[in-house]
């Protein structure tokens, strides 16, 4: 369903998958030029590679999530017409939006591989591959089962569109995205329990940029995230179980 | 087999506008005491019913009696409100035919994309490709786009593909037959292989003659009732549905 969904996506387009490179493009430029250049918030060692990165992670998210909160209205016909799993519409609407970011990924690795003056020691190293793989599976569980919680929710209230909209409106700014987020250290916790986002963002830049601070290696910091993913796995099991059965009623 | 236990689905009959989120926070404990009184509507009703495999159950009734949603319950794209539906064997259903297809992509995907979400394998359907396609009369449009498909070669398209899910029970919503006379005829050789092969089978049908021809068990829908024929035999000559109706007591 994914594969066909992203074949849909760019059949009779002229720039086809590039679109999903553009997007994110075009907008790491309006954030550079606006905080780098008017504004001069974002500075430091290799500050447009990291902010593309991160704005190529937020759109991952941002994208995966917009797909997964409509995918049942989306995909009313299949799940009213045809006995397949629930999971199916919101955990394609995830795999179709990492299928089309892996690509961007790849154009990253170009660009970084370009535009880097030097690489971090170790930058290949098998710590930075597992640290790697964890941030990727933790951000997946956080999309997958924001989609689970949304998509049930979006069919019986359909406010959820304009709020799940603000929140990825308003939520890059509150992600350590476009500029440093100085976060009091009594606060650290409940920032990084409350944006499940933003831990494995940083860990990513971590492994590419020496100058990221390596926030999952406080003790507290890391307990704290694992704490708030486990209770949105929870929550997600708990919306799925509750509604699910109840929704196709009102598709 | 299926077994059926005290089997009901309800719908509310209608739903309380709140208007806005003010006005749902305001009169929150008013809407409760709404909500709770609508009144309930039973499109089937504590229904008890075995299924065994090779059998045709035909069911019957006016509009509105529950038959489409028994098939769907019986589907699994619907949860009861109560009671289990026990199945074995794989379902094949003919509730809407090409649900799940694309407009944008070729025939050739649409086929894989429909046949994976009727539980078949990628292997078996690049198998059965050139056989779907040659069944449905379409084997020229393989690459084309469905969206220059005519409804008669979407219908055909996904006709034959249900028809080469291989499964073990069928379950037809009044969809038995499309496309012209020629395509239809072997639409019903196809259904009648299906009887031959030993398949169970579940038809929503109005079709008296139908029933009498190929019924081993009737299930006759009414409003909130229903009557289990075992015995067809039993079945005086019938003219039309109101006089199976009569002769079930509704």
């Amino acid at each position: 369903m994914s594969f066909m969904d992203l074949k849909q996506k760019y059949q009779d387009s002229m720039l086809g998958f590039f679109w999903s490179f553009l997007k994110p493009f075009l907008q790491f430029v309006a954030y550079y030029v606006i905080f780098a250049k008017i504004l001069n918030v974002g500075s430091g060692v290799n500050y447009a590679l990291r902010l593309f990165f991160g704005v190529l992670l937020w759109a991952w998210f941002a994208e995966s999530t917009s797909l997964g909160f409509n995918s049942y209205i989306e995909k009313r016909s299949v799940v009213t017409k045809i006995k397949v799993s629930r999971y199916l519409p919101p955990v394609a609407a995830y795999t179709t939006q990492t299928m089309n970011y892996f690509l961007n990924l790849i154009l990253f690795f170009i660009l970084y591989v370009m535009g880097m003056p030097s690489f971090p020691v170790g930058l290949l190293s098998f710590y930075n591959f597992f640290i790697f793989f964890m941030s990727f599976c933790s951000m997946s569980l956080v999309i997958v089962n924001l989609n689970i919680i949304l998509a049930n929710l979006n069919v019986l209230y359909r406010d959820i569109r304009p709020i799940w909209e603000l929140v990825l409106s308003y939520g890059i700014f509150a992600t350590p995205i476009i500029y440093h987020i100085p976060i009091p250290e009594r606060y650290q916790t409940l920032y990084y329990a409350i944006n499940l986002i933003a831990l494995p963002l940083e860990a990513m830049k971590s492994i590419f940029f020496v100058e990221q601070s390596k926030t999952y290696l406080l003790p507290h910091v890391l307990i704290a995230y694992i704490v708030s993913l486990a209770i949105l796995i929870l929550m997600s099991r708990l919306t799925y179980k509750k509604l699910s059965k109840k929704i196709i009623d009102y598709l | 087999m299926i077994r059926i236990q005290n089997l009901t689905k309800s719908y509310k009959r209608y739903i309380v506008h709140y208007g806005s989120l003010k006005n749902f926070l305001l009169n929150f404990k008013k809407f409760r005491k709404q909500v709770a009184t609508i009144d309930v509507l039973h499109a089937v009703k504590n229904l008890n019913l075995d299924i065994q495999s090779s059998e045709v159950l035909c069911i019957t009734g006016p509009n509105g009696a529950g038959k489409s949603t028994l098939a769907k319950l019986i589907a699994g794209t619907i949860e009861p409100t109560s009671g289990n539906i026990d199945v074995e064997g794989r379902i094949v259903p003919f509730l809407e035919l090409g649900v799940a297809f694309i407009w944008e992509l070729t025939g050739e995907d649409n086929l894989y994309l429909n046949g994976t979400l009727l539980g078949l394998s990628l292997n078996y359907l690049k198998k059965k490709k050139k056989e779907i396609f040659e069944f449905a009369e379409i084997f020229d449009f393989m690459n084309t786009p469905l969206k220059y498909y005519s409804s008669g070669m979407q219908l055909r398209l996904a006709f034959s593909i249900a028809m080469h899910a291989a499964g073990d029970i069928y379950i037809f919503d009044e969809i038995l037959a499309v496309g012209d006379s020629n395509f239809q005829k072997k639409c019903f050789d196809a259904f009648h292989n299906l009887i031959k092969t030993k398949k169970t089978i579940i038809i929503v049908t109005h079709d008296i003659e139908f029933i009498k021809k190929h019924a081993t068990k009737v299930l006759v829908l009414a409003p909130e009732k229903h009557h289990l024929i075992e015995d067809v035999s039993v079945l005086p000559p019938l003219e039309d549905l109101n006089s199976l109706l009569a002769f079930c007591g509704f």
